[in-house]
């Protein structure tokens, strides 16, 4: 997984220097420039729910870093965290048949559905999660790159909307959706208001929704 | 926890969005809630489908889309994360033989039109009509609305999805993780159904909803099928077929059959679900019964 890490650099490492144009923004590439873009994966949703056994294979391959990084990153519990993996990759494939590519892109698809069940455990345990302490500030290249070739020009998008917010909002809005802290929590950890850190959060993801809209998001 | 600026002219808070009215911003408020993870309470849970149903154009998942491309986004690089653990890898691998072995895929179905057609009784014949004329009445002209006569551009097929789920439990899966759901209590009911309770749930966002029936006569697959149609006079006079089902198919232990709906079009605005009785395989031109009608209000 990480040996192709640095291939995919310019769509997955965020680094302090200002995004790619072309990767973050969704912008034309320049006349001359070279196209260095992976090649988009081919979906595999379609092939399991027809049957294809070897599909299955191909999705454990191509996702399992992606989930896997996803449990661990708001379940301190390694336990629970493979837990969950499996739960997610069972209901992948039990729900191949309502992946709609008209709607999205098919990581985007394995990554709401993920969320989704992390979600459900955050909310069950009602207790404060433990997120893997991390660097965060070298996201993004933990997810597997054919899973990441497929959305880097979302992810793009959405690093250059995350960078529009001010520090402070930027912060409320990874604690509340990376971390999976309740407004409450987040409003504790960085000492502000409620209402403050609510607004933060609405409004940043909000943004985040309007700039993947705003060249025609995955659709 | 970093903080993410990268030097950028501060952004102002107003979305680029601009709901025309409180409601639309209140419900966006609501939905950005959810996406984030926030536990929202019963009542905001029940304002936000209230909401929904007035503004069905919210009614999507894109800001689960928006939090989802964040969360990758923002992951830690392998070495925090640590390696997938290789009892897990095999696990995995255990579950998608398991998968497989327990329930391998079935080819397509399809019940040719070859069964003898299910007896008609004149009254099924008058209550299609009186549904119909009521289901949409205010919607289409009346001539049109009694013709009472069904047509759909294909014929109807059921797809056997590779693994089941008891029926309540995808029942449930689908109300958790679909948005905008209204749901609408079956409300007439022919001679030989009045014990019928239930409902339709609906979502017109995903374009996908369920059946609930407790006390729906079992049928004989060979004798005959259930039919949905689904009564959209905005997309046209003649209603969608809905797809045909058996009761016996969809039974849970709770007793309840819970029948995914398979629009065979997209609807855009439904004011009626129907069930009729047809011949093994469904119709194309309602020639049934009409038994049971969901209106939506």
């Amino acid at each position: 997984m990480s040996s192709a890490l640095p291939v995919f650099a310019s769509m997955v490492q965020p680094s302090p220097s200002p995004p790619d144009p072309v990767t973050a923004t969704g912008g034309e590439r320049p006349a001359g420039a070279a196209d260095t873009t992976p090649a988009t994966p081919e979906p595999l949703m379609p092939r399991i729910a027809a049957g294809d056994r070897a599909a299955v294979s191909q999705c454990l391959a191509r996702y399992r870093g992606l989930v896997w990084s996803l449990a661990r990153r708001s379940l301190a519990d390694v336990g629970e965290a493979e837990d969950l993996v499996q739960e997610v990759f069972i209901e992948l494939w039990r729900k191949a048949d309502r992946f709609d590519p008209a709607r999205g892109k098919e990581t985007t698809f394995v990554a709401v559905l993920t969320r989704r069940r992390v979600i459900d455990r955050l909310r069950r345990k009602r207790t404060r999660p433990e997120p893997v302490e991390v660097a965060t500030d070298q996201p993004g290249s933990s997810a597997g790159p054919d899973a990441l070739a497929e959305i880097g020009d979302e992810l793009g998008r959405v690093r250059a909307a995350l960078a529009e917010l001010r520090p402070d909002q930027a912060d409320a809005l990874r604690l509340a959706v990376c971390d999976g802290l309740t407004h409450a929590e987040t409003a504790e950890r960085l000492n502000l208001p409620l209402g403050t850190v609510k607004t933060h959060v609405r409004r940043g993801l909000q943004k985040l929704r309007d700039r993947l809209d705003a060249k025609g998001g995955e659709s | 926890m970093s903080g993410g600026s990268s030097g950028h002219p501060e952004s102002p808070d107003a979305p680029e969005t601009n709901p025309s009215d409180t409601e639309a911003k209140r419900l966006i408020d609501l939905l950005s809630d959810y996406a984030a993870g926030q536990t929202l309470t019963d009542d905001e849970t029940t304002e936000m489908n209230l909401l929904l149903a007035d503004h069905p154009e919210l009614a999507d998942d894109r800001f689960e889309r928006a939090a989802a491309l964040l969360a990758v986004a923002e992951l830690p690089p392998p070495e925090a994360v640590g390696a997938l653990p290789p009892r897990l890898a095999e696990r995995l691998e255990a579950d998608a033989e398991r998968f497989f072995a327990e329930a391998p895929p079935e080819p397509l179905k399809f019940s040719p039109d070859t069964a003898p057609a299910a007896a008609v009784s004149r009254r099924g014949r008058a209550a299609w009509r009186v549904f119909l004329a009521g289901a949409i009445a205010g919607g289409v002209a009346a001539a049109v609305l009694v013709s009472a006569v069904v047509q759909i551009e294909d014929p109807p097929a059921a797809v056997q999805p590779i693994a089941e789920l008891p029926p309540d439990q995808r029942f449930a899966d689908y109300q958790r993780d679909t948005l905008g759901v209204a749901e609408h209590p079956w409300a007439v009911r022919e001679p030989g159904y009045e014990q019928v309770t239930g409902r339709v749930a609906w979502s017109d966002a995903a374009q996908a909803g369920y059946l609930v029936f407790e006390g729906l006569p079992v049928n004989d697959p060979a004798e005959t099928q259930y039919q949905l149609w689904i009564v959209d006079p905005q997309r046209d006079e003649l209603p969608v077929d809905g797809g045909v089902f058996d009761v016996a198919e969809h039974l849970a232990a709770d007793g309840r059959a819970y029948v995914p709906i398979d629009a065979k079009l997209p609807v855009a605005s439904p004011a009626a679900f129907a069930v009729t009785v047809e011949k093994p395989g469904g119709v194309v031109r309602s020639a049934g019964p009409l038994v049971l009608v969901a209106p939506v209000s």
